[in-house]
């Protein structure tokens, strides 16, 4: 048998990165199987009974790490081991450095005279230091650290608001700046909306609803999670709607947020008088007559927040795909008496929480680790009851572990530990495409999805799995590449938050029997 | 504390005691041996693998935890010298320094088992096992079900399996018969394999000699064949996987597994549902370990609980 191998001396990945970079040399084109280990003597003897230990394996150290590739029957093994040398490069060890590095933003700033903006993503404890440099050297700065003191996050938006820069963040994941996605985000068509949002996920749902409807994006400018409380005062995102107000291109604003501090909403929502071009606000759970009284639009829904944006810049008989209620009909069909309750497992924090309220909205009682009311708090090793909806990108999920866009590991085990509950009718979740998201959100959950409805077709019922893909025809993977692959294995797919919320909703409202 | 003149000072949270003593006497320079997001890892001047650990991770042996959530972004690099004193870890090239003074000194806790029933045990093993069955990260020692809709293994990880399978059923007849040749012979079968940096077949051993390890077991001989191969083999794994198993050897082990094993036994007089109640969230600590070194880690300290059960009951 052929075989290829790639030694890295004194390579040290952590586990997590291993297996990623076997899954991907497993599927690269040419290749028939990859084995990436550490070049251990028992490991080495694995290879041996296989035929596939070289002499160049056999000389590999303990501290070495070995990718073997035995090609495709007909492929060109040569051909394989730059793709493989790549996905390396891409996962190097932490250490390993850039192509290029600076010791210094100013030293950056001073090699780059074009460059106008800076991502700060070292540790909290210097966020504030080096993102002060930045704005010191008149970049704009996004800062996608978080646990920096409210203080300096007051501090540092006061300098930045003084020297006319953005001071996006802290904690800020996604933003799109000039048509660049940062970070976290979606590959959108450019257009004439822009967004400011204190959300991330909301801010992406409602980029790729506008894309979705034909729509397209100016800028999305991020503010960080904090910005609308009464510390900060919505300093960033009144800066935002002054920045969008300014650009030619931006023809509509859209503001996206969780509910914000009274006071602060008050002054943001002032803002739109003064904008001099339509403002749509989706503030989740906020208030109609205080949004149409500050002279904007109000959006009661991400999707709601989509269409208005579209409809106002040139796309007026934009229509969101309708509620297929024949579908709900024929799941409530197939559901027990027993069978009445949702869980939500969700990667995304403002995903999960409309579709919390689309529940809470229709008087259900709903448990969770991001409820407000303390009554109805879950902790992530708490089980589930009632309706439960997860958001497994808060920090007690993440604690030790990564994000869930990039390690879904926590939420599969939870989804075939929700299949064993008689009571439960569905299970919702939302897959996120895009920059910085797992590279197959949709391939390594189908085990799971297919394990959870077999757990529940052995005890004789039917498990209605619903999945929304955040994500565009431009993302990679692809949003219907990754569709397709749910439908086939016959989850029910929602197309947009709000009406993954809805569905949810209209299944509650008509599974339970009288 | 003393200020320091360093660009970037960082607090340190606790240590462990050993690592002070040390400290005090073997003063000089290592090297940064790798880096990953949460650990550095550092090639001591007496020899010795130091881990300076962001504070999120638990304490554990041979280990700094820094007030610091990552170290990725600092730029510290495979092979950069490091200062070692009782004062301060130092990456001289990057003008930064972890400082030890203030902080609290960490003991690994023992478990004794003397006084816990065969009954207890048993009760204990059978709720571990459930949490693990239920919740553990297949794919190591813990082998995927033969079920529709698991990927086809391939090859390697198939002959990795099989190794792990035979290796662990040889282990524990070895144990059952008390043999402690076999016992040997058996452990270095497991030794090294697996495809990680702590390869399964090294986590489920330290998962058993970590339990054997502690004081009134009945697991003497398994504890002094794996102290007979860790110390005769340091060639066989690598250089991170080996420093835990020795360590785990002589009962030293993370927080998270410490603190499991003392929850098993503290509320051991409830029945399944209670004690698994309560083990339940150490158990998800100890599982985020890695990818599946929790669970192959929790897969030999359970082998190492029904196996004393058993040799117990045929007293």
């Amino acid at each position: 048998m052929s075989v290829t191998a790639v030694i890295k001396k004194n390579s040290y990945f952590d586990s997590v990165s291993l297996m990623s970079i076997s899954t991907k040399a497993n599927g690269l084109d040419g290749v028939g199987q990859a084995f990436v280990a550490m070049a251990t003597e028992m490991n080495k003897g694995v290879l041996q009974n296989l035929g596939l230990l070289t002499p160049e394996l056999a000389e590999a150290g303990n501290g070495d790490l070995m990718i073997v590739v035995v090609p495709a029957p007909g492929a060109d093994a040569e051909a394989v081991i730059p793709q493989i040398e790549e996905l390396l490069t891409r996962r190097a060890p932490a250490g390993g450095g850039a192509a290029i590095s600076y010791r210094t933003i100013a030293a950056a700033a001073q090699a780059d005279p074009g460059a106008n903006l800076a991502i700060i993503a070292v540790n909290g404890a210097y966020a504030a230091r080096e993102a002060r440099k930045a704005l010191d050297n008149g970049l704009n700065v996004m800062m996608f650290s978080d646990n920096v003191p409210v203080e300096e996050e007051i501090a540092l938006k006061a300098l930045a608001h003084g020297k006319g820069l953005l001071m996006m963040g802290p904690d800020c994941g996604t933003a799109i700046i000039n048509n660049v996605a940062l970070c976290f985000g979606n590959a959108v068509r450019p257009g004439p909306v822009g967004i400011v949002a204190a959300s991330g996920t909301g801010s992406q749902e409602v980029s790729v609803r506008i894309h979705a409807l034909g729509g397209g994006i100016s800028q999305l400018i991020g503010t960080g999670g904090r910005d609308l409380s009464a510390e900060v005062g919505g300093v960033m995102m009144i800066d935002g709607i002054r920045a969008l107000a300014a650009d030619p291109k931006t023809e509509a604003i859209v503001l996206v947020s969780k509910p914000p501090a009274p006071e602060v909403e008050k002054k943001v929502l002032a803002e739109i008088a003064g904008a001099g071009k339509p403002v749509v606000v989706y503030f989740i759970g906020g208030s109609e007559e205080a949004v149409t009284t500050a002279g904007g639009t109000f959006a009661a829904s991400s999707l709601d927040a989509a269409l208005a944006a579209v409809r106002l810049t040139g796309l007026p008989s934009a229509q969101a795909p309708a509620t297929d209620t024949a579908h709900i009909e024929s799941v409530r069909a197939r559901l027990t008496p027993e069978q009445t309750n949702i869980r939500g497992l969700f990667c995304g924090g403002t995903l999960c929480d409309e579709s919390m309220y689309a529940l809470l909205n229709a008087g259900e009682e709903v448990w969770s680790n991001i409820q407000k009311d303390p009554e109805f708090v879950l902790g992530a090793a708490d089980p589930s009851r009632g309706h439960t909806f997860l958001d497994f990108g808060d920090d007690e999920f993440t604690n030790g572990r990564p994000h869930p866009m990039i390690d879904p590991s926590n939420r599969l085990a939870r989804l075939v530990e929700e299949a064993k509950d008689p009571s439960v009718a569905a299970i919702v979740m939302d897959f996120v495409l895009g920059f910085g998201a797992h590279e197959d959100p949709v391939g390594v959950t189908l085990p799971a999805i297919t394990e959870a409805r077999k757990i529940a077709a052995d005890a004789g019922r039917h498990l209605e799995i619903v999945a929304y893909v955040l994500g565009t025809d431009r993302d990679t993977p692809g949003l219907a590449a990754q569709t397709a692959a749910l439908v086939a294995a016959g989850v029910t797919i929602t197309t947009s938050s709000t009406a993954t919320g809805e569905f949810a909703r209209a299944i509650v409202r008509e599974g339970i029997k009288a | 504390m003393a200020a320091s003149n360093r660009a970037n000072c960082i607090p340190s949270i606790s240590i462990d005691a050993a690592l002070v003593t040390t400290l005090r006497e073997a003063p000089g320079t290592g090297k940064v041996h790798s880096v990953f997001n949460r650990t550095v890892n550092v090639l001591a001047p007496w020899g010795q693998l130091v881990t300076v650990a962001a504070r999120q991770l638990d304490d554990a042996p041979w280990t700094v935890r820094a007030d610091t959530r990552g170290w990725t972004d600092m730029g510290i690099r495979a092979g950069d010298p490091v200062g070692f004193s009782a004062r301060e870890i130092s990456f001289d090239s990057l003008d930064t320094a972890v400082l030890l003074p203030g902080a609290r000194e960490w003991f690994a806790k023992r478990i004794p088992l003397a006084a816990i029933t065969t009954a207890e045990l048993a009760s204990c093993a059978a709720a571990l096992g459930g949490l693990l069955e239920d919740h553990g990260i297949r794919g190591g020692i813990l082998q995927e079900h033969p079920k529709e809709g698991t990927a086809q293994a391939n090859a390697f990880d198939a002959g990795i399996a099989q190794g792990l399978r035979t290796g662990r059923e040889a282990l524990e007849a070895a144990v059952r018969a008390g043999d402690g040749a076999a016992i040997g012979g058996t452990a270095l079968q497991l030794l090294g394999l697996g495809s990680g940096l702590t390869p399964a077949g090294d986590d489920f051993l330290c998962g058993l000699a970590l339990f054997s390890a502690q004081p009134g077991s009945r697991l003497g001989a398994v504890r002094a064949a794996l102290s007979a191969v860790v110390g005769q083999h340091p060639d066989r794994t690598t250089l991170l996987s080996w420093t835990t198993l020795r360590e785990a050897v002589d009962r030293r082990a993370r927080e998270s597994l410490l603190e499991l094993l003392s929850m098993l036994f503290r509320h051991r007089a409830e029945d399944a549902a209670g004690l698994a109640r309560h083990l339940r969230a150490p158990v998800d600590r100890a599982l985020g370990i890695g990818h599946t070194s929790g669970t192959d880690i929790l897969s030999g300290l359970l082998a190492g609980l029904r196996l004393e059960t058993e040799l117990r009951g045929s007293l």
